[in-house]
């Protein structure tokens, strides 16, 4: 009798054991008293700084902060914190994650907040949607052309050429000697094809991707002149070789480290890197669509957002304010090495860096795709396309005649 | 139903609970709430969402039949991810099993440094896919420095495109796959291996059977309940293989090494399309279900041959 007994309470301990921890995933710790919960895009070594001042400055208010690695594991983490009502909140906006998260009222209408004071209007379109604001960008990007100074001089070049007939040229001279002219992250929109798009768009005075989202045009229209100059200019030229497809950033910077590659396409987030391994490096545009000026890819980094349910709107508005104030934006562009949008400060900007910001990105010249609708998918589908060119198995025509086909399917 | 069996069942309904089959129950209780809530109850969830609209955020949504099935059918890229899969799954189950059986003979024979070797095998899977596929991915470097491509520069091979070319990039997937799994079921192999009684062998010494012969008529048929359940964990384990190709080719080039969990994951939660994801997932279900009964009749129809 004792030892059944004795199971029978270890078999009830155990399925208690079991169920506590599941039981315990679905209580909401939320709404713990003054706690403001935030959910970052940016990582710990960027938001930790800030996070502490915030907090020394507001006594009263506890930040619970956590983290999402990348963008497909922060947005579909998120997604599933609002959709099982776990909401934080503050939260990020990015381009694969704003339009579902604006269309479907799950952010704050920000409009007319005293908050977002001192930001460029230029860097809050992302995050407007008819006429609201949803998202506080603080901070932009860019990337271009880096370019190991040693291995250019080689073949006789200061800098790289600004136009995509002269590039050629230069790629062919690497290419002879041996060094890989040109590379990107094959698992990446192009960089390089984006701001060529960029160079178009501004030969034409038209933003064709909003066209294209407002239904007036289609990739056919707007992309296929982009991707015939890209095929002419960095795939039949070799610049770009086609192994490009298999390779990730890590393994395209190492190349333009180890000397392989003689430029990548990268921005501030490598400089680092780059200044560490002792590389002479320069900055420059990605070359211009013929006939059009030189363009950077770029754009507002992700936004700081509030959840329309938040229980807790003053702390979230306090926590949005600090990180439009000079102290939050030093901390946070120094840690996250991006470039302040807010007039309330001014960033340290790498000196080879800092032309294509100062020339190019608060210039408007720079250019990124952001799409409105399915945004991962649209992604993966540009992607797909710029492989089969690079592979040869499609042609410009096609590719853009593709994204339309992708385009009336996403929802 | 005759008045025997109603009978037998009216017994075994009037038999009391013993006491073991209580402990029995108490016992199997927590794993079986565990398999409700963690399996049960998200698959049921999931046949439901994959006939609605349901986009991940509105719950606001709406029945839609059959709708998100037919958009799986009409999209190539859908049931191209879903081939790649079935080919990732089947070609491992077949290389490492063709390749494990011999190994495990070779690591069963005396030879100095046998234990050595054997745990060597048995660690290449041992880490995480993903570190696994973060390391190959460098080793399959379709650039000049890549690992490979400087081997075979050695002889004056030129580079390949490994990760950079459709097929090569589905053979690579293939390959770490295989190269992971070989030395784990060479292991299950062994243990087996341990069990088959010695005097068998010494037998066919002296009928003069050589070690062909032996391995043939000896070893292989008592492992044939071994090989059942190696190509069972291989099958089931790589249909849902995800952190592998995810890692060492990210799905690419141009959709070559997509499988169907990273397009259940892009429609579900990247392209908030939570229904056809589901459809996906629920169609994906039973494609497995087919495949692991139909290998579950080929292994019982020969394991009943060697009986």
């Amino acid at each position: 009798m004792q030892s059944r007994m004795n199971k029978a309470i270890v078999a009830a301990l155990g399925a208690v054991a079991l169920i506590v921890p599941m039981a315990a995933c679905g209580s909401s710790s939320a709404d713990s008293g003054n706690s403001l919960t935030v959910y970052s895009y940016y990582n710990k070594a960027t938001m930790d700084p800030v996070v502490a001042a915030f907090e020394k400055a507001n006594p009263d208010i506890k930040v619970q902060i956590s983290y999402g690695q990348g963008d497909s594991e922060y947005n579909s983490t998120l997604q599933t914190r609002i959709a099982g009502n776990q909401a934080p909140d503050v939260f990020n906006l990015n381009g694969n994650n704003r339009a579902d998260l604006m269309n479907n009222g799950a952010v704050a209408d920000i409009t007319g907040a005293g908050y977002l004071k001192g930001i460029d209007e230029t860097y809050l379109t992302d995050y407007t949607k008819d006429g609201k604001i949803y998202g506080m960008p603080i901070s932009g990007w860019l990337a271009g052309v880096v370019y190991n100074k040693d291995l250019l001089k080689e073949v006789g070049y200061d800098s790289v050429p600004d136009n995509l007939d002269d590039f050629a040229a230069l790629a062919k001279k690497l290419k002879d000697k041996g060094i890989t002219p040109f590379l990107e992250n094959g698992q990446e929109m192009s960089g390089s094809l984006i701001g060529l798009l960029g160079s178009y768009y501004a030969s034409t005075g038209t933003d064709g991707d909003k066209e294209i989202y407002a239904g007036k045009s289609t990739f056919a229209d707007q992309w296929t002149k982009a991707f015939e100059a890209w095929n002419d200019g960095f795939i039949k030229s070799g610049a770009l070789p086609q192994e490009a497809t298999g390779l990730n950033a890590d393994q395209v910077k190492q190349s333009f480290i180890n000397g392989e590659a003689a430029m990548y396409r990268t921005g501030g987030w490598d400089v680092a890197d780059i200044k560490a391994a002792g590389v002479n490096y320069g900055f420059s545009p990605f070359p211009a669509y013929p006939g059009s000026e030189p363009y950077v890819d770029g754009g507002a980094d992700p936004a700081f957002a509030i959840s329309a349910k938040t229980k807790h709107k003053d702390a979230a508005e306090k926590f949005l304010t600090f990180m439009n104030s000079e102290e939050g934006l030093e901390l946070f562009t120094t840690a996250y090495g991006s470039a302040s949008v807010s007039s309330n400060y001014t960033s340290d900007i790498d000196e080879q860096l800092k032309p294509l910001y100062d020339d190019y990105f608060f210039k408007g010249k720079f250019h990124w795709v952001s799409f409105e609708k399915g945004s991962t998918a649209m992604s993966a589908e540009v992607i797909a396309q710029q492989q089969g060119i690079q592979g040869g198995t499609t042609t410009p025509t096609d590719a853009a005649k593709n994204l339309d086909a992708k385009w009336s399917s996403v929802q | 139903m005759n008045a025997s069996a109603t009978s037998a069942i009216a017994k075994v309904r009037r038999r009391p609970l013993s006491p073991e089959d209580r402990a029995t129950f108490f016992f199997l209780l927590p794993i079986m709430v565990v398999f409700a809530v963690l399996t049960l109850v998200p698959l049921l969830s999931s046949v439901y969402y994959s006939l609605t609209d349901y986009n991940g955020f509105s719950t606001d949504f709406n029945m839609v039949g059959l709708k998100n099935y037919v958009t799986i059918f009409s999209e190539p890229e859908l049931l191209h991810s879903l081939g790649f899969t079935l080919l990732f799954a089947v070609s491992t189950t077949l290389l490492i099993t063709v390749l494990a059986l011999p190994l495990a003979v070779t690591l069963n024979k005396q030879f100095y440094g046998r234990s050595l070797a054997r745990s060597l095998f048995f660690f290449l899977g041992i880490p995480a896919q993903a570190i696994l596929g973060l390391i190959w991915r460098q080793i399959f470097s379709p650039m000049k420095s890549g690992i490979f491509n400087q081997i075979l520069d050695l002889f004056t091979i030129p580079p390949i495109p490994w990760t950079s070319d459709d097929h090569w990039a589905q053979f690579c997937v293939i390959f770490v796959g295989v190269w992971m799994g070989v030395g784990w079921h060479a292991t299950l192999y062994l243990a087996y291996m341990q069990a088959i009684p010695a005097d068998l062998y010494e037998q066919s010494l002296i009928d003069g059977a050589n070690s062909r012969q032996q391995f043939i008529h000896i070893t292989l048929p008592q492992l044939v309940p071994a090989i059942v359940v190696s190509t069972f964990l291989i099958m089931t384990g790589n249909l849902k293989v995800y952190d592998l190709p995810f890692t060492l080719t990210a799905g690419g080039p141009r959709n070559a090494t997509m499988t169907i969990t990273q397009a259940i994951l892009l429609r579900g939660t990247g392209q908030s399309q939570y229904g056809v994801g589901s459809a996906l997932a629920v169609l994906f279900t039973i494609v497995c279900l087919l495949l692991v009964t139909i290998q579950q009749i080929v292994a019982s129809a020969i394991q009943r041959r060697f009986e």
